[in-house]
């Protein structure tokens, strides 16, 4: 009901400012997108991005407008307003930037923006850009920094056959977002990044590094970690950490021809912070086009690990150190790893140039004792269901 | 029953629509006085693409739904009009690049360059065109 409401709101709103520029002739430019997508979880004990064994509207639907003004010729203000059906993702303003068109190969942006950390970060939200129903979630799992404060400067070059751009960005981040069912808002300094992208006729690959400084309050860990500092197990205490450093690497490569495609991107994430464990993930996807359906398969891989316990607490000492050697152990054996392998296909079919219809089947195969992105894992037995999607996507 | 229906009639189409794109040709246009007497497709595809290459050429697109459209797409840009569309939508709301101005039909799109300074545009190839434009490129056919 809400997100119907919502979606009201959203497109009242674009009507009536399209028909205010369009009398007034004013340099603004509204554009929007959204989906509808519905989905269903096949087995009765398991839950994944909240899908479980009945279908379900409300986990990724949403609705967004976009407004371009252009202030000066070469000087624009973007916003980007968000509704979203799941009440765990924060609706409101996504982005909101000054971008600065220097020339043909200079753009500089400053603001609120996405952080483009993989191929499709900065459009995730706009399901039309690609062909899944979702990017395969050992990549796009929302683990990282969704957004970030701050600037971005991109340099295009190139010759007539071989075109290039090299992005960098630096900002920091302080904001509420979610980890599977964990709510968490680090602080974020120093986070910057370097893309590189490369395109030879329909051949393009894409190389990144990303890396930000982390604060994270979380006060049950850190209030065990002061504890076993005060005691003396200082290298029990810095393994519970919720500070540091964390550190993203990716590369891409991606085909497009007039009949097929194939794209890979592959991410190794390391981070100092427990919360972020050390993984590496990786897709691969390939399809048809065969106007105007397109079919497509995708292999999906995750790996996650952290570093093993400090075996520094001595047992049997005292009742009171056991106790704080238990509470360490438990901390441990509870650190959610998600390690997943899954294969999917899917069709999708444009029903014009501003909407597509969407199906997917996902077959998800997790590890066994571990989280493997699903909501409520069994650690007896390895998490294995089979979702289903489907969605209709638009652009305007 | 009426989806069974629905794939038949698009099965029929398609490949009279595929004739169609192999037999039909275009032409890219611009005005006289523009510093520009030859492209070829790679020069094209960078300008249709957003990607850096002609400095102030302007390019202009049609409407979806316009055959020429379709051949410039396949024959030119080599990418399906979906795919086009997906690419437009990712760097539309990434902030990226703006797309091509659109003309609704050959017509409007010759009008523009006529009135434009540094224009491009595509038009089938045989439709009439004014003396204050010429031909930049066209379109061989599929051997």
């Amino acid at each position: 009901m809400l997100l119907k409401y919502r979606l009201l709101h959203l497109l009242l709103g674009s009507v009536f400012l399209s028909s205010a520029s369009q009398a007034n002739e004013l340099p603004i430019e509204i554009s929007g997108f959204g989906k509808v997508v519905g989905g269903y979880l096949d087995d009765p004990d398991l839950a994944y991005q909240g899908y479980e064994d009945e279908l379900s509207f409300d986990r990724q639907s949403l609705a967004a407008i976009q407004i371009d003004w252009q202030v000066m010729p070469k000087l624009s203000l973007t916003t980007q307003l968000l509704a979203h059906s799941n009440k765990n993702r924060e609706s409101g303003v996504e982005w909101l930037y000054l971008t600065y068109e220097v020339d043909d190969q200079w753009q500089i942006r400053l603001g609120k923006q996405r952080t483009p950390f993989f191929r499709y970060s900065d459009v995730l939200n706009v399901g039309f850009a690609y062909h899944w129903v979702t990017p395969p979630q050992q990549l796009y799992n929302g683990v990282l920094f969704p957004t970030y404060d701050g600037l971005n400067v991109k340099y295009r070059f190139g010759t007539q056959d071989v075109q290039a751009s090299l992005e960098g960005y630096w900002g920091e981040f302080n904001d509420e977002y979610n980890i599977a069912n964990l709510t968490i808002q680090p602080d974020i300094k120093n986070f910057h990044g370097l893309i590189g992208n490369v395109r030879w006729q329909n051949l393009s690959a894409q190389l990144g590094f990303h890396s930000g400084d982390i604060d994270l309050v979380l006060e049950d860990l850190n209030g065990l970690a002061d504890i076993l500092q005060q005691a003396g197990y200082q290298a029990s205490a810095d393994s519970l950490s919720t500070n540091g450093n964390v550190e993203v690497l990716f590369a891409g490569i991606a085909y497009h021809d007039i009949d097929y495609f194939v794209e890979a991107e592959v991410i190794k994430l390391i981070g100092e912070p427990i919360v972020f464990p050390t993984s590496s993930s990786a897709y691969v996807s390939a399809g048809l086009y065969l106007p105007p359906f397109t079919i497509h398969t995708t292999l999906a891989t995750s790996h996650a690990s952290y570093p093993p316990r400090v075996n520094e607490i001595p047992l049997g000492l005292a009742p009171q150190v056991d106790q704080l050697a238990f509470a360490y152990n438990q901390v441990y054996a509870s650190l959610a790893k998600d390690s997943l392998d899954s294969i999917g296909i899917g069709a999708r079919y444009d029903l014009s140039a501003h909407f597509a219809f969407k199906a997917d089947i996902i077959r998800l195969r997790g590890k066994q004792g571990q989280r493997s992105f699903f909501d409520n894992p069994d650690n007896s037995n390895r998490p294995a269901a089979t979702l289903y999607q489907f969605s209709l996507e638009w652009v305007f | 029953m009426r989806l069974l229906r629905y794939l038949t009639v698009i099965l029929i189409l398609l490949p009279g629509w595929v004739v169609a794109q192999q037999e039909e040709h275009i032409v890219v246009i611009t005005k006289v006085d523009t510093p520009l007497d030859e492209v070829n497709k790679t020069m094209l595809r960078n300008l249709y693409m957003g990607n850096i290459g002609l400095g102030d050429i302007t390019p202009i697109a049609l409407s979806p739904g316009e055959l020429a459209r379709s051949i410039f797409n396949v024959r030119v840009v080599g990418l399906t009009e979906s795919r086009i569309q997906a690419y437009w939508a990712q760097m539309r709301f990434s902030g990226r690049k703006q797309r091509p101005v659109e003309a609704i039909n050959p017509q409007e799109a010759i009008l523009m360059v006529e009135s434009t300074a540094n224009t491009v545009a595509y038009v089938p190839a045989g439709t009439p065109l004014p003396d204050s434009v010429k031909v930049i490129f066209e379109s061989k056919p599929i051997p």
